[in-house]
């Protein structure tokens, strides 16, 4: 409840000022590529889809419908052969009729072109971070807070209206992606960049490769969706990790608990460090990875490995209690602490450590290469071991789908 | 930025009324807390002093009221 009436404060801001508040002081999404915007009416045979870009100008708008309204991303230049472009959408709705639409296409060179770069496209939107699929009522809402009920922000006609931006078709919503993204990209979101570059240079080889007979629409073999999986958790811990070096995110996630602040009212052992917390919300459990710095939740530094290295202490949080004063108590031991960093009263905050994005990267390299190792797990080493992680529920839907 | 004009709460800087579906947002959700939007929306902007008992409840509105940067979207 605590962030709900955090919001209800930016909400009712939002609503005296007439205008969205802020909701994150970086630019929550990467710059758009070459950004083509995309919305789609009707299903089936009765399908329009209209699609702009900002290099073609001249032509208002590319409008195709039926089986072939895959032609309106392909008059636009959108093809394999290409650079990797952003697309962007009013929501995850449309490109889940976006992908419907190129899986059902009829194979020509021309269609599968377009319909492979809507399949990697579709494959992209499962990483929270990716540039490569720019959802705008997700973005916006990760940007701005309205004065208006939570639900009205997953209404595109919302945005528009409280960004002033008139345009109901793909252009509209060119508009709305360049103000979303205007401004200081959040720091480290590169990393999604260099994934994106990644993802898109394989997929083409793969599809490209003759010997392969690769068929981007067939089902993923075990190792693929496993290995997807990876991908996909990592993308989703890096997002939440990054989102936290923002100030304004971490100010609202101390309402949430997941970062906490208080005093340092004891530092009993060499490693060890106990705080009490100002609130009694905290979703810190035992044994969590944490890290402190120095002041408020607004001082927190950048997610990045150049704010990690600013950290005071670096730990796991050993046990949380309620005094008898009503005071949440949290030790965090087993901790490298800064020399001479901490003293007793000093101001502290702290966060889930940061996820070092190539640390991910060479842990996924490592899964890859024992996933594909033909022998036994007993003469090639320990299997990969089963571990509890938060998934993102777009991929639990699609899993279960 | 502005701050609602004194005597009506609901009424924001430029005069038009508050959108009526944050408001019913806003009374469903502060049911187990005694206040309605007006509260609120007081307490928030600090032109109203909380009960002791809710000072919980205050913080988090007054740091999300007072959270924006003032920055233009």
């Amino acid at each position: 409840v605590s962030v709900a009436l955090f919001d209800l404060g930016q909400r009712l801001r939002a609503a005296v000022l007439c205008r969205p508040v802020a909701r994150s002081a970086f630019a929550p999404v990467l710059p758009p590529e070459n950004a083509v915007a995309v919305t789609i009416r009707g299903s089936g045979d009765h399908v329009l889809l209209r699609a702009a870009d900002e290099t073609h100008r001249a032509a208002d708008e590319t409008v195709a419908s039926g089986p072939g309204a895959l032609s309106a991303l392909g008059r636009l230049g959108v093809s394999i052969d290409a650079e990797p472009r952003t697309l962007v959408v009013p929501d995850r709705d449309t490109l889940a009729r976006l992908y419907e639409l190129a899986t059902a296409t009829d194979s020509t060179p021309d269609n599968d072109r377009v319909a492979a770069v809507v399949g990697w496209w579709a494959l992209r939107a499962d990483h929270p971070g990716t540039g490569a699929v720019l959802n705008v009522t997700a973005a916006c809402s990760a940007r701005w807070v309205l004065g208006a009920p939570p639900e009205d922000e997953r209404d595109l006609a919302s945005w528009r209206a409280w960004l002033g931006v008139n345009d109901r078709g793909p252009r509209g919503l060119l508009q709305l992606a360049a103000a979303v993204a205007a401004g200081t990209t959040l720091p480290g979101l590169e990393a999604f960049a260099e994934d994106d570059r990644d993802s898109w240079e394989s997929f083409v080889l793969r599809l490209l490769d003759p010997k392969a007979a690769w068929d981007w629409r067939r089902r993923d073999s075990r190792r693929e969706a496993a290995l997807g999986l990876a991908t996909r958790c990592d993308a989703a811990e890096l997002w939440e990790s990054l989102r936290l070096g923002d100030p304004l995110v971490a100010c609202r996630e101390s309402f949430a608990g997941t970062v906490i602040t208080g005093a340092v009212v004891g530092l009993p052992a060499r490693g060890t460090v106990e705080i009490a917390v100002d609130q009694l919300t905290c979703r810190l459990r035992e044994n969590t990875a944490v890290e402190g710095f120095a002041g408020y939740p607004v001082d927190l530094p950048p997610a990045t490995l150049t704010g990690s290295s600013a950290a005071l202490v670096r730990g796991r949080v050993s046990s949380s209690r309620v005094t008898s004063g009503d005071r949440l108590l949290v030790t965090v031991g087993d901790g490298v602490i800064r020399a001479g960093a901490l003293r007793l009263g000093q101001r502290l905050t702290l966060r889930p450590r940061s996820i070092d994005p190539r640390q991910q990267r060479s842990g996924r390299q490592e899964l890859r290469r024992r996933y594909v190792l033909r022998r036994s797990w007993l003469s090639g080493g320990a299997p990969p071991v089963p571990r509890r992680r938060d998934v993102p529920l777009d991929v639990v839907i699609a899993a279960a789908e | 930025v502005s701050d609602p004009v004194d005597g009506d709460p609901l009424k924001s800087a430029d005069g038009s009324e508050m959108l009526a579906a944050l408001e019913e947002y806003a009374d469903r959700l502060l049911l187990s807390t005694g206040l309605n939007t007006h509260n609120a929306l007081g307490i928030a902007s600090g032109s109203q002093k909380p009960p002791v008992e809710l000072e919980n409840v205050a913080r988090a509105l007054r740091t999300g009221w007072a959270l924006d940067p003032a920055e233009p979207a």
